[in-house]
């Protein structure tokens, strides 16, 4: 038996046919889910947080958690179902920004990102305590969360999510223009694979464009 | 030459690895270039710690891509915390192409936030930046 609702299960579905590597990261799927309700509150569409629970690494979805840990290849055709028939539920743009921002980004970079969230902040002290299915409330989602939004819309435009290509190594998020990626050779990514090893680069996500000597540039 | 409000891109070697196909690149705005030496300030892409208001510094100014106020192509923090000198002949070949400055409003906030408690002062390794910045 599948609990999750017709939204969630478009929603995954979506994820599952355009990012297989996202959905199948339990974390990745969940901050997915979530940033796309964000999104669509701040941008005043209809949004459904219903079921978020609160847990140490951030708001979780419990019935699609549920669902997608305990069925998961039940979970899998429901949530493809689901897209082909209800595609009307997913704002693709939208989706495409918040699969984005999951790729963007590391496990721990996407729980810090909903951990300064008051919707999941304001409950932390419970939920650090170790107490189980803390349920957050669309009410704790305030203007300090609307601004981490606007903030993350600001950083990932829809333009630019389009003519870019993330390339992930270990723990860090290389973003190129897809032109750019289009020409990376072995070479390209043997100095990504040095750069990442030597411990030097930046927080993500890292931007890097070729010069026209085939130099990564590297932000 | 360069003058103030100008912007240019600079790149320094990756310190550690072997690879010539990677350098660290990032624009700057040129503050003052008046003494011979030049002061730069740094612009650094959005990363996720500005996303989350945790700026690792105190004086900044953000600002978005905008061609009638910078040459940006992404959302870019500057920082305003420090100024980068370096005493060399930075060619017109290096300006930023979209448009080759910040404009005036734009630069009087940089300035301002600058000047608010002070800032510190960095020297870029002349030998370094000549190594990979074959124009200068």
């Amino acid at each position: 038996m599948i609990y999750s609702n017709e939204r969630k299960l478009a929603l995954s579905g979506w994820l599952r046919n355009t990012a297989y590597a996202e959905y199948c990261t339990s974390l990745k799927l969940q901050k997915f889910l979530f940033f796309y309700e964000a999104f669509s509150k701040v941008e005043g569409a209809d949004s459904d947080f219903s079921g978020l629970k609160g847990w140490k690494r951030g708001p979780v979805f419990s019935a699609v958690w549920g669902d997608y840990t305990k069925e998961p290849c039940l979970f899998a055709e429901k949530a493809v179902e689901a897209y082909f028939s209800h595609n009307q539920l997913v704002n693709i743009e939208r989706a495409a920004i918040c699969k984005f921002i999951v790729s963007a980004f590391n496990q721990r970079e996407l729980s810090d990102i909903t951990h300064a969230m008051d919707i999941w902040g304001r409950k932390k002290s419970r939920i650090e305590s170790g107490e189980h299915q803390v349920e957050l409330d669309e009410s704790d989602f305030t203007e300090n969360d609307e601004g981490i939004i606007i903030n993350l819309k600001s950083a990932f435009p829809i333009d630019f999510v389009r003519n870019s290509t993330i390339i992930n190594i270990d723990a860090k998020s290389f973003i190129f223009h897809n032109h750019d990626s289009e020409k990376l050779t072995e070479a390209h990514y043997d100095a990504l694979y040095q750069i990442v090893e030597s411990g030097t680069c930046s927080e993500n996500p890292i931007y890097v464009s070729l010069d026209d000597s085939g130099v990564m540039n590297i932000d | 030459m360069i003058r103030e409000k100008d912007v240019v891109r600079l790149r320094v070697p990756f310190p550690d690895i072997s690879s010539d196909l990677a350098v660290q690149s990032h624009m700057y705005i040129c503050y003052d270039n008046t003494s011979g030496k030049k002061q730069l300030v740094k612009c650094q892409t959005f990363k996720l710690s500005n996303i989350l208001g945790k700026n690792a510094v105190s004086h900044y100014v953000r600002e978005v891509p905008d061609a009638f106020r910078n040459p940006f192509n992404r959302p870019t923090l500057i920082d305003c915390d420090k100024l980068f000198s370096v005493e060399v002949t930075i060619p017109v070949a290096l300006l930023t192409t979209s448009r080759r400055d910040v404009c005036g409003p734009l630069f009087a906030s940089v300035c301002d936030e600058l000047l608010a408690d002070g800032y510190s002062l960095h020297e870029i390794d002349v030998r370094e930046l000549k190594s990979i910045n074959h124009r200068l």
